[in-house]
């Protein structure tokens, strides 16, 4: 296994939590509620954001 | 310095008392709809535009940026005491805000996101102040085809790039294109898909598509989520005012998410939404105290707020700079600059900078009053929530039509807009996006005619678009855009069919 450089894993976790806040952001302007996954990713537990009456 | 005489001429203008009076009207009705849910800043500009068009410019235009902002204000008051965010970017804000007032701490809740908006809002602006005529001096090396370059990226980006289908958007999309074609090309003076139909040779007036899309599309689809439970809202125990301690926790997430906020703005992406998620987990990973993370901690109410506002303002950038809207909102307040025959970009700034740096500085003190209005009225905000919902969707109903009927006295456009309304409410049923429409119907004609134009210099090259480098760069950014999360999620599916095949294991 090759070990990620410092700056490779940060520009990966990056893209990664823009990604996810983009996916959630976009399901919540259709009303609908994000998939699992990017709610987690973003450190939100989807339990409590299926709480929020939109 | 220029820019500061420029601000100074511009405050001069703001403090006229008829703009003043503008710009408050126009954040006591932001911050109204923004408490309420179900009506955002998008539908209320909507429905302003038939109504204001026999008004002044300035002051309208100061009266819906003020209506943007105000409802970047609101909607966390009742994300924060109901869990019901009163428009889609303060959803982040009630994760933690709820938790915060559930546990008596409503006061500093409401406290930190209202002075996170006054300074995310105060920085934001400041930078848009700075930053515009950066880009001014760059789009003025624009020509036809770096005009329709950037056109398509705008196009890719507010459909396809963002959101979860990109086949979903670009049809929006070209819904908007095919509306745009409606009416006599004014190169040929042909008549395009009018079909013999007078009222049609103007083309859809993009007002009536907005007011249906928004207003009436939004208020059928809201109606017809039925009754809801009913909403407890959470005592505001204690003071007001937030500790030692909470101004400790505040000040740095107020300026990250400020940083995070405005670029996102300026982006075309599609709304201030993402920047509040970013901003969310961004102050997550920061905090000394994850574990209150879910338990009401107040940097997940600081971050996210400041980033809403920072993003109303990074979204005013491309608007007035280039004339390119990248939320909904802003497609809406180009609808509203073309209603009074000026075109947002880099000649605005040179023909009208009174009406440009005056817009510019009444955001200084609109965001000034949004401070005095929000936090000791909360509740007034709150008893808004009182009005029957039926009334509220009939009065909205009633005014989108009356608007709709004195600006344009003819049955054919209220025909008009009932049929659009009645897409628009078909479009969010399914899971399409709005925006992407409106912004076809209005940047669609201008790339026509800057393509042609463009065209007609080169003799007919097509190769033309790419020779030129600010236009090959753009065209290129499009497709990388267009490609780039099709292939992230085309991964994603694939991720997603391999957990489903490891948990049938």
């Amino acid at each position: 296994m090759t070990r990620k450089s410092p700056l490779v894993r940060r520009t990966t976790d990056f893209i990664s939590l823009f990604g996810a806040a983009n996916a959630a952001a976009a399901a919540t302007h259709e009303h609908r509620t994000p998939r699992a996954r990017d709610l987690q990713a973003l450190g939100i537990k989807p339990a409590d954001f299926k709480a929020i009456r939109q | 310095m220029e820019t500061f005489a420029l601000l100074l001429q511009g405050l001069a203008v703001a403090a006229q008392p008829i703009n003043l009076l503008y710009a408050l009207v126009g954040v006591t009705l932001g911050t109204a709809v923004g408490v309420l849910p179900g009506i955002g800043p998008a539908t209320t500009v909507a429905l302003l535009l038939p109504v204001t068009y026999k008004l002044d410019p300035a002051g309208s235009l100061i009266m819906f940026a003020g209506i943007y902002y105000g409802g970047m204000y609101g909607g966390s008051t009742t994300s924060i005491l109901l869990n019901t965010p009163g428009e889609s970017a303060s959803i982040v804000t009630a994760l933690e805000g709820n938790k915060m007032a559930k546990a008596g701490r409503g006061g500093p809740a409401l406290a930190t996101a209202a002075i996170g908006s006054f300074v995310a809002g105060l920085i934001a602006t400041i930078a848009l102040a700075f930053l515009a005529p950066w880009v001014v001096k760059f789009a003025l090396a624009f020509g036809p085809r770096e005009y329709f370059a950037l056109m398509v990226l705008a196009f890719v980006t507010v459909s396809a790039a963002f959101g979860d289908s990109a086949l979903r958007g670009l049809t929006s999309l070209f819904i908007g294109l095919t509306l745009g074609i409606i009416g006599i090309d004014l190169q040929t003076g042909q008549a395009r898909m009018s079909f013999g139909i007078p009222d049609l040779l103007d083309g859809v007036e993009v007002t009536t598509l907005a007011v249906a899309m928004f207003a009436i599309g939004e208020t059928l689809f809201v109606a017809a989520q039925g009754k809801r439970a009913p909403e407890t809202v959470e005592p505001v125990r204690g003071s007001l005012w937030m500790s030692a301690t909470d101004w400790a926790r505040s000040w740095k997430p107020w300026l990250r998410g400020t940083a995070i906020g405005f670029p996102i703005g300026a982006m075309p992406a599609g709304g201030a939404e993402i920047g509040t998620f970013f901003s969310y987990a961004v102050e997550k990973k920061l905090s000394r105290h994850p574990e209150e993370f879910g338990n009401g901690a107040i940097e997940g109410v600081a971050g996210p707020e400041a980033a809403n506002n920072a993003s109303a303002a990074g979204t005013l950038v491309p608007l007035l700079t280039l004339g390119l809207p990248t939320s909904a909102t802003a497609a809406i307040m180009l609808a509203g600059f073309q209603q009074y025959g000026l075109q947002p970009g880099p000649l605005l700034f040179t023909s009208n900078p009174q009406l440009v740096w005056g817009l510019i500085a009444s955001l200084l003190i609109a965001n000034l009053m949004l401070i005095v209005l929000n936090l000791p009225l909360i509740g007034l905000w709150v008893k808004l929530l009182t009005i029957p919902k039926p009334w509220l969707y009939a009065g909205i109903l009633l005014f989108a039509t009356l608007g709709t009927i004195g600006a344009n006295p003819s049955v054919f456009e209220l025909g008009m807009l009932l049929v659009f309304g009645l897409l628009g409410y078909g479009l969010r049923l399914f899971h399409f996006p709005i925006a992407p429409v409106v912004v076809g119907l209005i940047l669609g004609p201008m790339a026509e005619q800057q393509l042609r134009r463009a065209l007609a210099i080169s003799q007919g090259d097509v190769m033309v678009l790419f020779t030129s480098p600010i236009s090959a760069t753009l065209l290129i950014a499009a497709a990388l855009a267009l490609i780039v999360p099709a292939i992230l999620r085309a991964r994603g599916k694939g991720q997603v069919l391999a957990e489903v095949a490891a948990d049938g294991d």
